[in-house]
């Protein structure tokens, strides 16, 4: 079921976007339409720009050409704070050369809401808290981050994303690293979130399934600057996606749900 | 989140500062007992003692407090802005520029005003060829600045040892000394006990940036944090305090590499605390340092340089085995 445009206000908008990344067009011509409360799974094969784009839609690399617009205003018009309060980006890999605590990473998420000169508070400490909490890794709260397994690590970058709280989540492969019940909880935690505060969720994958749970709306990625865009309905097809991603695909119906995988 | 750990670190740092700049202002060629020097500095009456602690060590204290100051704090946000726990004031070839400058003028037989006002001249010259030779570009800038700092050092070091081999024997003695880094001639000036203050101010104000920046420059600009210009003002800041330093004493080498790292490894990884904490221990390290160097073989003195190695290294390895020997026992 998706949201028709008229009844809810637009959170994330692209009017003819296009991304050219190192002379080769991933993508031309773009025009999303991500509604408050809505979800958009982007799917693709490697190289066709899943990355560049939720970087592009962050403001951390320029778009070529075209319009992207957040709540009705130009993302260009925003400055980097106002902008850090609104869209939050879970990154597929960190830099982790420095020391800290998994609990000092997790407070760099209240960074956007404080004055230069303010310490965090207790409100911001019980906002870490609960969402290290959330997400099962309040025992490593003390625990130096370069020692944390791939798992705890790519929790406590979710766990920074929620105390950062923004409208808009951008999540580059949420899923890496994490074991099946955990990639259903912490979706099931921001897919939440994003539904009750009317926020959106973007998210780059490439576990259609996954995609296929948790968003309204597919961007499915083709290569050359070509992709389709619509209802998931309308966009998960086998035909779709073994064009996408040059490989059979096969499609498993059981009950409401629709299962894809490759051909044996 | 500060931590009581944190305020006794801050408060365990100020006494070590008031410590050694005691012990500084006591020790030397003519010893002085600690009630003596109280009294001496309590009130004022004439004689030697109080001529030597006021005019000859008071000025040589606290250019090295500030040197050292200046040196850490440096250091902290080249590690930071680099992103490589091998950087220190210098890497960007600063001290390079500084040193053939000043070398240059101690060949010309100049005095110490201006060979220090040369070695301040070399530093800006050696900081806008680096900055303008290595663009504006905001991606991988890093590593191209890193790159063009380090090359143009190598540049400055062909040329000091042209100026060492073919200059006449007794500059060459004036020439290694300064190069070792030396306080003997070093009255601190008002320019760099403004430029450590304002620099303190800066940086404090921007502490909390650097956290985020500290895990790279995507999570820092996704975080609100404008990189570009931040960048921008820390190098600056950062280039200066260490042209100042360099002016002062030379090429005192170690102290702004070990003691960012010696206050991270016992947990000031926060820059709120990091960077007093580092000002702090900075210049008590370099105080005491040339203490020892001025009284260790007495009545010759030795380049500070030398002695902030020798001090330097085995306190950095005793604190990094013991930090080893705690986060194994945790785990």
């Amino acid at each position: 079921m998706s949201d028709s445009p008229t009844a809810s206000i637009e959170l994330l908008s692209t009017k003819a976007l296009s991304l050219c990344v190192a002379g080769k067009l991933l993508m031309n011509d773009l025009n999303l339409c991500v509604p408050q409360g809505a979800s958009l799974g982007v799917l693709g094969p490697n190289g066709t720009g899943k990355t560049s784009l939720l970087h592009a839609l962050a403001n951390l690399q320029g778009s070529s050409s075209g319009q992207i617009q957040l709540l009705g205003k130009d993302l260009l018009a925003y400055s980097r704070k106002e902008l850090s309060l609104l869209v939050g980006i879970l990154m597929q890999s960190a830099d982790d050369e420095m020391p800290a605590s998994t609990l000092e990473f997790a407070m760099s998420g209240r960074h956007p809401h404080l004055p230069a000169w303010r310490w965090e508070g207790k409100d911001d400490l019980a906002r870490v808290s609960e969402a290290l909490r959330l997400l099962g890794i309040d025992s490593v709260r003390d625990q130096d981050i370069r020692t944390l397994s791939g798992g705890e690590r790519q929790r406590l970058a979710i766990a920074t994303l929620l105390t950062q709280d923004p409208r808009l989540y951008l999540l580059d492969e949420p899923s890496n690293h994490l074991d099946i019940a955990l990639q259903i909880k912490s979706l099931e935690i921001l897919h939440t979130k994003v539904k009750n505060e009317s926020g959106a969720l973007i998210m780059a994958t490439h576990d259609i399934n996954l995609a296929s749970r948790f968003c309204d709306q597919i961007l499915l990625l083709i290569g050359d600057g070509q992709f389709i865009y619509g209802d998931r309905a309308d966009v998960l097809t086998t035909e779709n996606l073994s064009t996408a991603f040059d490989c059979e695909i096969q499609q498993f119906t059981k009950g409401p749900s629709q299962f894809f995988f490759p051909a044996t | 989140m500060i931590t009581r750990r944190h305020l006794l670190l801050l408060l365990a740092l100020c006494g070590i500062a008031l410590a050694s700049i005691l012990i500084s202002l006591a020790s030397g060629s003519v010893p002085i007992s600690a009630s003596d020097l109280l009294s001496l500095l309590g009130k004022p009456h004439e004689g030697l003692e109080q001529q030597v602690v006021l005019e000859l060590r008071m000025p040589r204290t606290f250019a090295a407090f500030i040197t050292g100051a200046l040196l850490a704090l440096s250091g902290v946000v080249m590690q930071v802005l680099l992103r490589n726990p091998l950087a220190d004031p210098y890497i960007l070839g600063i001290s390079g520029g500084a040193s053939v400058a000043a070398l240059s003028a101690i060949l010309l037989g100049l005095g110490s005003v201006a060979i220090a006002n040369s070695a301040f001249a070399g530093a800006i010259l050696s900081i806008t060829i680096v900055f303008g030779l290595s663009g504006r570009s905001n991606t991988s800038s890093s590593i191209r600045l890193l790159l063009t700092g380090v090359v143009v050092s190598a540049g400055w070091g062909a040329l000091i040892n042209i100026l060492l081999t073919t200059s006449a024997n007794n500059s060459v003695y004036s020439m290694l000394f300064w190069l070792m880094g030396d306080l003997s001639q070093s009255k601190p000036s008002a320019l760099s006990a403004t430029v450590l203050i304002v620099g303190l101010l800066i940086l404090l104000s921007c502490a909390r940036s650097l956290n985020m920046l500290n895990h790279g420059e995507r999570h820092a600009a996704s975080l609100g944090v404008n990189v570009g210009s931040l960048r921008m003002t820390l190098f600056g800041a950062a280039s200066l305090m260490t042209a100042c330093a360099v002016t002062l004493a030379g090429a005192i080498g170690f102290v702004g590499l070990i003691v960012p790292h010696m206050l991270r490894l016992i947990g000031a990884r926060d820059h709120r605390i990091l960077i007093p904490s580092s000002a702090l221990l900075g210049g008590s390290f370099l105080v005491l340092a040339d203490s020892v160097a001025r009284t260790v073989i007495a009545p010759i003195q030795l380049p500070v340089g030398v002695i902030t190695a020798l001090i330097g290294v085995p306190a950095f390895l005793i604190i990094l085995r013991s930090n080893a020997a705690l986060s194994a026992r945790r785990s």
